[in-house]
């Protein structure tokens, strides 16, 4: 299974200007997405995920952000890093997004048929007629019923699930290589959240499309995507295949979010939430930025602050690197489990 | 749910907003966002109140408070009307009920520091409490919620998120309420802090006898936090019961089809699958809602009898209560859902 490398990025760092104060949000991040791979980033808010996807897309706030060093490679060439973003034109044709909040992407002032139509006729040249076709056809993809009534609606008489049908339908029309959606269904009912995570996973199958999740909720990660990536103040924690780190994580942070996920699957309705507050990018710690919060810590996660690098594989003999896992930590391989406090009262 | 006078008792509350004309603004009908439920809150017990944007789950909360009218139908509180559907104003707030919402970023002045948050209901009910003992018992509530003491002189925006949802739980608790009414107040929070919150809640139960009504969508809330859980869609109850029935056995198509659709932490795991339900269409508008069962638009056991006749809430297994005309249990044997 020699899968192909479609998006590397590599040392990236993103510095973030809030007032007179410069602080790097993201740090040192890599992880690679193969081409048709669908790959989670996690974390909790305030951990650069969003930030990272700016990146990417070459669409990172001027005023007040910076991509300080690293490089971004996407099919093999460089397209960002060495002081220059993302270029415009990849944007929507190799590269496309879905965010959180359909309303502010959408232009309230024209109907959605013709917003579509757009996409083909400036980057295809479509004749009218032939945009309009190839937007009816791709309504009709994307599950949005009786496409010629939806074509002549604006956005605002769309519920919100629909809205989002529209964003995808924007986002797959010159059939991009990679889509990235940050937090695609968060503001969405949960059976609304269903049927598009079934759609976005329907087409990444029939596209061959490698998809970048980006999300706080770990179980909607689990259903979607086979890679993960932990962020944690600004940096990766943890990476690897999600199933295996969902059974053993190497890293105490993942352990922790895992754990704290009350989640009833395991037949224990107990919870074990993470003690402390998420951490500040403003204000970071020196050392590891988890220790504050780790069961594991010791004096030398105050002081240094661990790499991420390839963690031992337990399977294989002593000294031999599993080449998919990676954590962060000192102890990467030898992560003990969460010690069990008591003191969660029962419900009844 | 058999105790002679419950802490709470709601009986057919219905609640309706009116659609004005949109040139002389005359009333041309009305919106029931809430159309008829009743249940009962035992002293000391949470029931979780959950269901899909629209499905006037908030507006119910907001009705029993008091901040909105209702229409028809009535509220009890330990067996005393205090509120009827009249066409009359809005009626008195009840300190004994209190409220914490959402949003922790709106739901605090910004201009009062910690101190001033918990004792302004101490400032309007000057009965409560006598003001020598403002500030120790400003401090004892600040502890009961996990905060440090030098919080009192803080302001909301030196806080974080989880850090203002508890001066809210802390400003709430110092009314002494019977009954604590939370609106989505985990929702805005990050999973390692909301998990944090749901110990509090758990904790403050057991060492003062509170009652908790949680509103949410988020099932895992209620999982842990509800003895009996109420499944709201488009203004009715659609299933209501010991929430380790409903969960374990929905027996409501929507029910099923809701806790279907919550993503699993390890779908890989045999002892967590269940049969994922993508339900067909979105939910329809409550200004025209289907007739008979509002449901049937998405169900895919919908009959002619499901358009014709609305269901009623019926006693099923497991002292719960179904409002569907062909109810079934779960194929899977015990499939957690």
């Amino acid at each position: 299974m020699a899968a192909q490398c479609l998006l590397e990025v590599n040392e990236l760092t993103i510095e973030v200007r809030a007032g007179d104060k410069v602080y790097p949000a993201v740090r040192d991040l890599s992880f690679r997405i193969n081409a048709g791979e669908a790959v989670a980033l996690v974390g909790e808010s305030g951990s650069g995920k969003s930030l990272t996807a700016q990146a990417i897309l070459g669409i990172l706030p001027k005023e007040t952000t910076r991509l300080a060093s690293g490089n971004v490679f996407f099919g093999g060439s460089r397209i960002a890093g060495g002081g220059t973003q993302t270029p415009k034109g990849l944007r929507g044709t190799e590269i496309a997004m879905v965010f959180q909040d359909p309303v502010s992407s959408l232009n309230p002032l024209i109907v959605v048929g013709d917003q579509i139509a757009e996409m083909f006729r400036e980057h295809r040249g479509d004749s009218r007629a032939a945009a309009r076709k190839a937007t009816l056809e791709l309504m009709e993809q994307v599950g949005l019923p009786d496409p010629l009534e939806r074509y002549k609606q604006y956005p605002h008489e769309l519920s919100g699930g629909l809205r989002q049908r529209v964003m995808i339908a924007i986002a797959l029309s010159l059939k991009p290589r990679l889509l990235i959606a940050d937090e695609p269904t968060t503001a969405l009912d949960v059976t609304i959240q269903a049927q598009l995570m079934d759609l976005i996973l329907r087409l990444k199958e029939e596209y061959g499309l490698a998809v970048l999740l980006i999300t706080h909720d770990l179980a909607l990660a689990a259903e979607a995507t086979s890679k993960i990536v932990v962020m944690y103040a600004g940096r990766a924690m943890e990476i690897g295949p999600l199933a295996e780190v969902y059974e053993r994580p190497d890293h105490p942070y993942t352990a922790s979010l895992l754990r704290a996920v009350p989640s009833d699957v395991g037949g224990s309705s107990d919870l074990y939430p993470i003690p402390g507050t998420p951490p500040d990018p403003a204000h970071s710690v020196p050392g590891c930025p988890f220790h504050p919060r780790c069961y594991m810590a010791t004096p030398r996660c105050k002081t240094s602050t661990p790499r991420l690098e390839a963690v031992l594989d337990p399977d294989m003999h002593a000294g031999l690197a599993d080449p998919s896992r990676y954590s962060a930590c000192h102890y990467r391989d030898a992560i003990v489990p969460i010690p069990i406090v008591p003191g969660v009262v029962s419900r009844d | 749910m058999t105790s002679a006078t419950p802490l709470l008792r709601v009986e057919d509350l219905h609640v309706a907003f009116p659609i004005r004309s949109s040139y002389l603004r005359r009333v041309v009908g009305y919106v029931e966002a809430v159309a008829g439920i009743s249940f009962d809150l035992d002293a000391g017990q949470t029931v979780g109140l959950v269901g899909e944007s629209g499905c006037g789950k908030s507006t119910t909360a907001r009705a029993i408070v008091g901040l909105t009218p209702i229409r028809q139908g009535h509220v009890d509180l330990n067996g005393h009307t205090i509120r009827v559907g009249t066409a009359g104003a809005r009626s008195a707030i009840n300190p004994e009920i209190q409220m914490v919402f959402q949003d922790p970023f709106t739901s605090l002045n910004p201009r009062l520091k910690g101190f001033q948050v918990i004792s302004e209901g101490w400032e309007v009910n000057k009965r409560l409490l006598p003001h020598k003992e403002w500030s120790s018992e400003a401090a004892r509530l600040l502890g009961a919620v996990g905060l440090p003491h030098d919080y009192l002189t803080r302001y909301p925006s030196q806080l974080s998120g989880g850090e203002r949802q508890r001066l809210a739980i802390a400003r709430a608790l110092a009314i002494r309420p019977k009954l604590l009414i939370c609106d989505e107040a985990t929702s805005a929070l990050d999973v390692s802090v909301k998990t944090q919150l749901l110990l509090l809640f758990q904790r403050l139960q057991a060492e003062t006898g509170i009652s908790y009504l949680f509103i949410t969508h988020d099932t895992d809330v209620v999982r842990h936090l509800a003895q009996h859980v109420l499944v709201m869609y488009l203004g009715k109850i659609m299933e209501a019961g010991p929430t380790d029935a409903v969960f374990r056995r929905p027996m409501h198509p929507y029910t099923q089809a809701l806790l279907s659709s919550v993503p699993r932490l390890r779908p890989w795991q045999r002892q967590g699958r269940r049969k994922r339900i993508i339900l067909r269409g979105e939910v329809p508008s409550i200004v025209n809602p289907p007739s008979g069962c509002r449901f049937r638009t998405r169900c895919w056991k919908a009959a002619a009898i499901c358009a014709s006749t609305e269901p009623q809430l019926e006693p099923g297994d497991s002292m719960r209560k179904i409002a569907c005309h062909f109810p079934e249990a779960d194929h899977g044997e015990s499939s957690p859902y």
